[in-house]
């Protein structure tokens, strides 16, 4: 994967809780459950989504790095690599 | 020995007074089972599965899709053996929640279904269904496979043939033949310029989805139960903080190391401890109908879920008293998920909104400290539930920084006084102060 289908596979992620969400309206450096509105349990369905569809491992210890686009985007590059 | 029983429109809760039915799943002859999908009803709650709650053979389908019924009218016959009847009276029946008498309009159906309406007793609550994702997916019956193609897949398949073919669920290409829309001229908002429900109605605003019916509007549905409840119920209110640094080291260390799939919220555990209390004080666990209260034998919570275009959904876990924390999150999770995700055709089955024996609602999540919610009728309570705030707390003659959610009952003083719901709230913190018995 490299950072392009990344960032595609966290947006799918996120229309999966947000379906109406569009890439162009989110700020990637902001916390994504303000951008978009998501509650506790949007927010692990969210992971839940990402976990499955990139097939890289999310404890909860890891959660915090999912709280802006860039910051997973960081964190899942790394741990791709 | 066999019995012909009607298979009605259901009541999937007080604030239903109507329902299309958009496919039958089924044809006459069919065997079913109790639990398989059988039709796809479009209600204010958006696309729902349908259930049969018996086993037998589907004897006659007397409306066709697409048209828009009251609830109770008799949508088609099956026959059962009598003793799968007697066993599903066991249950308890009175766990159908029909607050409306059905609605007499000009009919749209046959007129020898119109005078039939809905008899509770052969609506039986199925406990099973719920829970588990795994279950809810869980494939019946042939054609219902069929049915519950998702637009998701839909996108997948297109996208693989690289072909033109317009993108939208099974429900919206359903209603669109039925009104000779063409779908080809219809800007889709789904994902992938995939067609949803709402774009139908967007692209005619005074289309009507079935004739002479018109599109049924989940704020007046919903305005209409809430003003029943408050122009009938007597509510009283009862608050308590309750001190929840137990509960969340508990989950700290249940969540240690655990995957989304499986990671607990605080709500799971709150559910839990209401279903334990609630054993205690069956007096709040069941419907106040026909000027008495009649206790329900099992514990439904219904939960409060907002959608994100507006309006609420208020599915229900049922037996929650018998469900393990775990258990009771994936099932939350699952519900949720497919709530809010009814317009890309994801969808609630019928026995989810049924039945529900009281409601919660948590507005902690956004922002709110404590929330005084209107009991759904006929149910005879509801709990709310405010955010969790840092407070300062008195401990062993220190004060502490600790936990703390403000959680609120409101019940109905022809059911219950003061006394019993404030030992019922005691009973709540008690049990949650010991989460590792929950």
């Amino acid at each position: 994967m490299n950072t392009t289908e990344i960032e595609r596979l966290i947006i799918e992620a996120i229309q999966e809780v947000a379906p109406e969400v569009e890439k162009n309206t989110i700020d990637f450096d902001e916390d994504i459950r303000e951008e978009c509105d998501l509650d506790s349990m949007d927010f692990i369905n969210y992971l839940a989504a990402l976990q499955k569809s990139t097939g890289i491992k999310i404890i909860e210890g890891d959660y915090p790095k999912f709280h802006s686009i860039n910051s997973a985007l960081a964190f899942l590059n790394d741990k791709n690599s | 020995m066999k019995k012909s029983i009607d298979i009605t429109m259901p009541s999937l809760g007080a604030d239903m007074s109507e329902g299309m039915l958009v496919e039958w799943l089924v044809k006459v002859g069919n065997k079913v089972k109790h639990g398989d999908v059988i039709a796809v009803l479009e209600t204010q709650k958006g696309a729902i599965d349908m259930e049969a709650y018996y086993d037998g053979i589907i004897t006659e389908l007397l409306v066709q899709p697409v048209n828009t019924v009251p609830v109770g009218s008799v949508l088609a016959r099956m026959d059962i053996e009598e003793k799968s009847l007697n066993e599903s009276k066991n249950q308890n029946t009175s766990t159908e929640n029909i607050i409306k008498e059905p609605i007499t309009t000009e009919e749209i159906i046959d007129e020898k279904t119109t005078h039939e309406q809905i008899k509770p007793k052969q609506i039986i609550d199925e406990p099973v269904l719920l829970s588990a994702a795994a279950l809810t997916e869980k494939t019946l019956i042939k054609p219902q496979k069929k049915s519950t193609e998702k637009l998701n897949i839909n996108i997948k398949t297109n996208s693989n043939n690289k072909t033109n073919r317009v993108l939208a669920s099974p429900i919206v290409r359903k209603i669109a033949k039925a009104q000779q829309l063409d779908l080809s001229r219809i800007k889709g908002s789904g994902p992938n310029g995939g067609i949803i429900l709402k774009d139908i109605a967007q692209t005619a605003p005074k289309t009507r989805l079935t004739e002479g019916e018109p599109l049924i509007n989940m704020r007046s549905a919903i305005s209409a139960a809430m003003t029943k409840s408050k122009q009938e119920i007597p509510h009283f209110y009862l608050s308590v903080d309750l001190p929840i640094n137990k509960a969340q080291q508990w989950l700290q260390e249940a969540n240690k190391d655990k995957t989304p799939q499986t990671h607990i919220l605080l709500i799971a555990l709150v559910l839990k401890a209401v279903a334990i209390s609630l054993q205690k004080y069956p007096q709040l666990n069941g419907f106040y109908q026909q000027g008495h209260f009649e206790p329900a034998s099992e514990i439904n919570i219904a939960n409060v879920i907002s959608l994100r275009s507006g309006g609420v959904v208020v599915p229900a876990l049922r037996h929650v008293e018998q469900l393990l924390v775990p258990e009771i999150m994936s099932a939350l999770r699952d519900i949720t998920r497919r709530s809010r995700a009814i317009e890309r055709g994801e969808r609630l089955r019928s026995s989810e909104l049924m039945g529900a024996t009281i409601t919660i609602t948590n507005m902690g999540e956004r922002g709110v400290d404590q929330v005084f919610g209107i009991i759904y009728p006929p149910q005879v309570a509801i709990i709310g539930f405010g955010k969790v705030k840092k407070v300062p707390q008195v401990c062993d003659e220190k004060i502490d920084i600790g936990e703390q959610i403000t959680l609120c009952l409101s019940a109905d003083h022809r059911v219950v006084d003061g006394m019993l719901a404030a030992k019922f709230l005691n009973s709540l913190a008690k049990n949650l102060q010991k989460p590792e018995k929950l």
